[in-house]
């Protein structure tokens, strides 16, 4: 099943690489190693979310950097919820 | 330059209201309630965010004409930090749109299509924004001048019928604890009134530039009406049981029924809900796109839109394992990133790009006062 799922990815970003590769002019080098770079971040991105879809993503990273904040901001608001 | 394609101020306009109002007017009323209790309604009015980042945006762009913002950056700040904060903010707009996908597809998923996998539906909603954002803004502005008048007559379609079922008494006490939590209670809504620095964009892009302004002023104040009137509507209907409901302005459509004739009229709401969340996902979609190329240098977008909507997919995805999750970085973590990319980083910008303006205006005056010196001796 995990195998079929990255198979089908991989059929998705060839085309996409192909297709585009194609209509790109031969001194467009720049844009064709943007477009494979960013093909291969994606794929090996949804390879690893097949295999665990929990992995930390960028909403833990947020979280983690603005923790303080928030707690603050929880703590002020819960505060006031409390007054008659 | 990377697009060819020209807009109007007014279709900027409608653009950004389509980009602000959909997912504002679904989840706003329930977690503005957390706070703002019956005064949740005034909250739309104390839009501090947006005034700020229109201000600033308006007067960077007055400043430096035609530039974008990643460009702006890069002749404020330099080229190395220019191109570092470009690439910050085309990977924050990916994430922020693969929030707004994810949110489109659990609501599209909980509350119509219930069999149908998540991934079916945000791939094909991505799909089609692939292909309009491949014919550049031109077709997204025309997208967003096709749909608003859409726009509007569902949105009343599904406000007029609920008139008669109104209680004016849930709304009372106004004000009852003072003006403080309907404050607290706009925290979150700061987020929607930030999303307006979207703008910085796309202004390069608009031909008639002595009609910007008013435009985009009116665009506020058409988000903040409309916020108002969906939250005032909510509150009237539904009283005490607005935080109870994840969307509770699908409650108000379901609710309606007229002589036991019309019905199940939230099927207006999921039309509404798709076409602009579609206007929506564009305008992110692009700007992502645009930042992606300016902040590397390329010289054309488009074979870039495809390999991005892929990730855009993936994100949408990656952003949590599940709705509840999300919903509860919205409401927190989530606003205080937005806040500081979409309002402090660009009021830094304007601070620093003042002290450059103003330094360079006074060492110009003092080479003028010199050379009059000069002269006159």
């Amino acid at each position: 099943m995990e195998f079929a799922t990255i198979l089908g990815i991989a059929v998705v970003l060839v085309t996409i690489a192909v297709f585009e590769g194609r209509q790109l002019r031969a001194h467009q080098r720049r844009e064709r190693y943007a477009m494979i770079t960013l093909c291969i971040l994606g794929g090996i991105l949804a390879a690893m979310l097949v295999y665990n879809l929990e992995m930390p993503g960028p909403t833990q990273f947020i979280e983690t950097v603005y923790r303080p904040l928030s707690e603050a901001f929880e703590q002020w608001a819960e505060e006031r919820s409390l007054q008659p | 330059m990377i697009e060819k394609g020209k807009i109007s101020s007014y279709q900027l306009g409608k653009m950004m209201y389509l980009a602000i109002i959909p997912t504002a007017i679904l989840t706003s009323p329930g977690i503005t309630f957390q706070y703002a209790r019956q005064d949740l309604w005034i909250s739309p009015l104390w839009a501090f965010t947006g005034v700020i980042v229109v201000l600033v945006i308006l007067r960077l762009h007055h400043w430096f004409p035609g530039q974008s913002f990643t460009h702006i950056w890069e002749r404020v700040a330099g080229r190395t930090v220019g191109r570092t904060i470009g690439a910050i903010y085309w990977i924050f707009y990916l994430y922020v749109n693969g929030i707004i996908v994810r949110e489109y597809g659990e609501f599209i998923v909980g509350a119509f299509l219930l069999n149908t996998p998540l991934i079916v539906i945000t791939g094909s909603i991505v799909l089609v924004c692939a292909m309009a954002v491949r014919g550049g803004v031109e077709i997204v502005g025309r997208f967003a001048d096709l749909f608003l008048p859409a726009f509007i007559v569902l949105f009343l379609l599904i406000l007029l019928p609920i008139i008669p079922d109104l209680n004016i008494e849930q709304m009372l006490p106004v004000m009852g604890q003072g003006i403080m939590p309907s404050i607290t209670g706009s925290f979150v809504l700061q987020i929607w009134f930030s999303e307006l620095m979207t703008i910085s964009y796309l202004l390069p892009y608009v031909h008639d530039h002595d009609k910007t302004g008013p435009s985009i002023w009116l665009t506020l104040i058409a988000i903040i009406l409309t916020l108002l009137i969906s939250n005032l509507f909510t509150l009237l209907l539904l009283g005490d049981l607005t935080g109870s409901y994840t969307f509770p302005f699908l409650i108000l459509a379901r609710y309606i029924n007229l002589q036991d004739f019309f019905t199940h009229l939230e099927s207006l709401f999921m039309a509404i809900w798709v076409l602009c969340a579609f206007v929506k996902i564009c305008v992110f979609y692009y700007v992502t796109v645009l930042g992606a190329a300016q902040s590397m240098g390329l010289s054309d977008y488009r074979p870039i839109v495809w390999p991005l909507g892929f990730l855009l997919t993936v994100f949408s995805l990656w952003v949590a394992p599940n709705y509840q999750e999300l919903a509860h970085a919205i409401s927190m973590s989530v606003v205080f990133a937005m806040l500081t990319m979409f309002l402090v980083l660009p009021v830094l910008l304007w601070f620093i790009a003042w002290l450059k303006t103003s330094g360079s205006r006074r060492s110009q005056r003092s080479d003028d006062a010199r050379s009059l010196r000069g002269s006159s001796q």
